[in-house]
């Protein structure tokens, strides 16, 4: 019998997609889903009467999912958000840019107590990161999902959505910090660079703390393809920009694979650092060697901490508007020095 | 400060807060606001401010007063609300601060004095505080920030602006036919002109007494000049001292006036930054005497010591004469981190705001008694 698969669940687009929001690895599991046959049933199959004395059969319900810990979902995420304030950092960048390295080799760095300002406080998504250190976890070949998922279950394939770190800071006295980074396929960067339309998915940039651009330094070293990593990072400023990325959010360009060249990268990058102030974002640009491949010459893990840094540095302080005293007569003097320090 | 409910909101929603959200939580805002007029209760408001500003966890716990009013009302609208704090601090934090800010934008005559009550606090709450980290927290809280400024420049502004004492009504040619009916009108119309007259001259008074204060340069509770004080001490006396000359809500040349008379003939080396550990050991008494409360504020500093942490911490070391271990129970208690740098206006200006908040919250509570 032919029929067609639809869900009740707000943005889910399993129909497209094939990928059940919710996570389950068989739709048919998923309390939102429904397949509706395209002949209609007899009538009578809907209304069998039950015997009186017949025990119902056991309802197939959706129980408690234990968390995986490979990765988290939306609504995961948001339960942690509401308990604490969470640093929502998405890592944008072409494919093979180098996020996923950077964010294994900051937990590597994290759990081996080589983080000078912080300590490894806890991880929701521990596995997750110890998969991905060990190249467990790809994406899936074939076509990737479009949407972040709501809840993550054992044994589903890397499907974009957020990886969590908890370090203590220890330059404040008992200060947790919670953060949140987005694991996304490079081809969600390529695509809103391509495409204004898939913005969309990109909508929880408006709370994001700090964005980070990888840029891959190996091309940006080389003269041939430069001027095309350049150009991809400047289209990804702009569109940040038309997808609704607020000014005051921190932008971090961050230039990978520092260990495969023999200079410093830095002054490649001036024109993108100028076309974000143009934009109204203060860029910082980092050189990083999440896993270097000459210690020797440029450590593991190099500007890794620096970019925790950058993105947990106090916002610049809004200062207190002035209290502009109109009292007039001879006070009104005082109102000239403000707020002194 | 409803109209910021989504964006606010986005602190606990890593993505948009969907629109039944919003909904939901504006109308929470709404009744919470009406309750904390009605109740028009210092210690009610004093507890949502510290929630706002400084969050709950870690401070209220799940069965608190403030966290069970918080819960039951978002409840109201969302049956499937985590009562556990563990689960919703965040969230809890921005519905305590979204009613805070739509109290600060409130301009009803009514209730302008719960408003006046709750910028200072709010000042004061951030005064000697950093913003946190938090990019949109941070945000939040610096938006409170200057709604509270701005209220309390309103009212400031307001209370000391000068008019002519109007004799009209003396001077009106209606003149009753008998005595009584006279002396009636006339009461009526001699105390309002004699009301008028005492609030004006309140105004000469706070000008003259406070460009006096500074031109004397003398604190009257410790018995010296303030240059001669040690500027740790100073800050407090002519904080403390200042606060109680001002009309209130005080008016930013006030703030000032305080600066001033900490920092005025001091060198660099007096008036460099210091932690409250190494200021605390140089107060010596002196600044204690300026700061523990009178007998009827004393509850309401313990009850609120991140609101008031100087006359809390004054308070405390005489209450057990001292220890050296005193930062970890001043932070705990007052979320300010005992190690963090302070100016010395800074320093001045809390003790100032402390004051004026405790002035202006024993108005509310004589306003009680009197009910």
């Amino acid at each position: 019998m032919s029929g067609s698969a639809s869900c009740s669940k707000a943005d889910c687009t399993i129909a497209a997609t094939g990928k059940c929001l919710e996570a389950h690895p068989d739709p048919q599991e998923c309390p939102f889903f429904a397949t509706t046959s395209a002949e209609p049933e007899p009538a009578v199959a809907l209304v069998t009467p039950i015997e009186p004395d017949q025990p119902d059969e056991p309802t197939p319900s959706a129980g408690r999912v234990f968390h995986a810990g490979m990765e988290l979902g939306f609504e995961d995420a948001i339960s942690l958000s509401r308990a604490k304030y969470v640093h929502l950092v998405p890592v944008l960048g072409a494919t093979d840019a180098g996020k996923t390295c950077v964010l294994v080799s900051l937990y590597l760095l994290a759990v081996n107590r080589m983080l000078a300002r912080f300590r490894f406080a806890g991880s929701q998504t521990l596995l997750g990161f110890e998969h991905r250190a060990r190249g467990l976890r790809k994406w899936p070949s074939g076509e990737l999902p479009d949407q972040f998922v709501d809840h993550t279950i054992l044994g589903e394939d890397r499907v974009p959505s957020f990886v969590h770190l908890a370090f203590d800071d220890l330059s404040r006295k008992t200060h947790r910090r919670e953060f949140l980074f987005t694991d996304l396929p490079g081809e969600w960067t390529t695509d809103l660079i391509n495409r204004l339309e898939t913005a969309k998915r990109f909508s929880f940039l408006a709370r994001a703390d700090a964005v980070v651009v990888a840029i891959d330094g190996k091309r940006l070293a080389d003269p041939e393809t430069r001027q095309q990593e350049v150009m991809q990072a400047e289209h990804l400023i702009q569109r940040l920009k038309q997808t609704g990325m607020p000014v005051h959010c921190k932008a971090i360009l961050v230039i990978s694979k520092r260990d495969e060249s023999e200079i410093s990268l830095l002054p490649y990058v001036e024109s993108i650092r100028n076309l974000a102030s143009e934009l109204g974002f203060a860029l910082n640009a980092i050189e990083t060697a999440a896993i270097s491949r000459d210690p020797n010459r440029i450590p593991n893990g190099l500007g890794i901490e620096e970019l925790l840094q950058t993105i947990v540095a106090a916002p610049e302080s809004v200062a207190q508007q002035s209290r502009g005293d109109k009292s007039g007569r001879a006070m009104s003097r005082f109102t000239k020095s403000g707020r002194s320090k | 400060m409803l109209e910021k409910s989504f964006e606010w909101l986005r602190v606990a929603y890593p993505n948009d807060p969907s629109s039944e959200i919003v909904i939901f939580r504006k109308a929470t805002v709404g009744r919470l606001l009406t309750k904390l007029i009605e109740s028009a209760d210092e210690d009610v408001v004093a507890n949502f401010a510290v929630a706002a500003i400084l969050g709950i966890s870690g401070r209220f716990k799940n069965d608190s007063s403030t966290v069970k009013m918080l819960v039951d009302e978002i409840r109201a609208d969302q049956a499937a609300f985590p009562a556990d704090t563990e689960e919703n601090a965040i969230e809890l934090q921005v519905i305590a601060a979204l009613v805070i800010g739509e109290l600060l934008s409130q301009t009803k005559a009514a209730q302008v004095e719960l408003r006046d009550l709750v910028s200072v606090m709010v000042v004061l709450l951030l005064e000697s505080r950093p913003l946190p980290e938090g990019q949109h927290l941070a945000s939040m809280l610096s938006e409170l920030q200057g709604l509270a400024a701005k209220a309390i420049d309103k009212s400031a502004s307001k209370a000391r602006r000068r008019s002519a004492i109007s004799v009209d009504a003396i001077d009106s040619e209606d003149v009753p036919a008998d005595l009584a009916a006279m002396w009636e009108v006339f009461q009526q119309t001699i105390s309002e002109v004699i009301s008028q007259a005492e609030r004006e001259a309140a105004k000469d008074r706070e000008e003259l007494e406070l460009l006096w204060c500074l031109f004397n340069g003398f604190s009257e509770t410790l018995g010296a000049p303030f240059s001669e004080l040690p500027t740790e001490v100073a800050a407090i006396a002519s904080g403390r001292e200042l606060a109680g000359i001002a009309i209130l809500p005080p008016s930013s040349a006030v703030v000032a006036m305080v600066v001033d008379a900490t920092t005025r003939q001091r060198k660099a080396a007096q008036l460099a930054d210091s932690t409250l550990e190494q200021i605390l050991p140089k107060w010596k008494g002196d600044a204690s005497r300026c700061l523990v409360p009178t007998a009827d504020a004393l509850d309401f500093v313990k009850s609120h010591p991140a609101l008031f942490p100087l006359s809390w911490i004054a308070l405390r070391l005489r209450e057990i004469g001292g220890t050296p271990k005193w930062t970890d129970e001043f932070g705990t208690h007052t979320s300010i981190d005992g190690k963090l740098p302070l100016s010395k206006a800074q320093l001045a200006r809390q003790a100032f705001f402390e004051h004026c908040c405790l002035r202006m919250a024993l108005a509310f509570m004589t306003e009680d008694d009197d009910e």
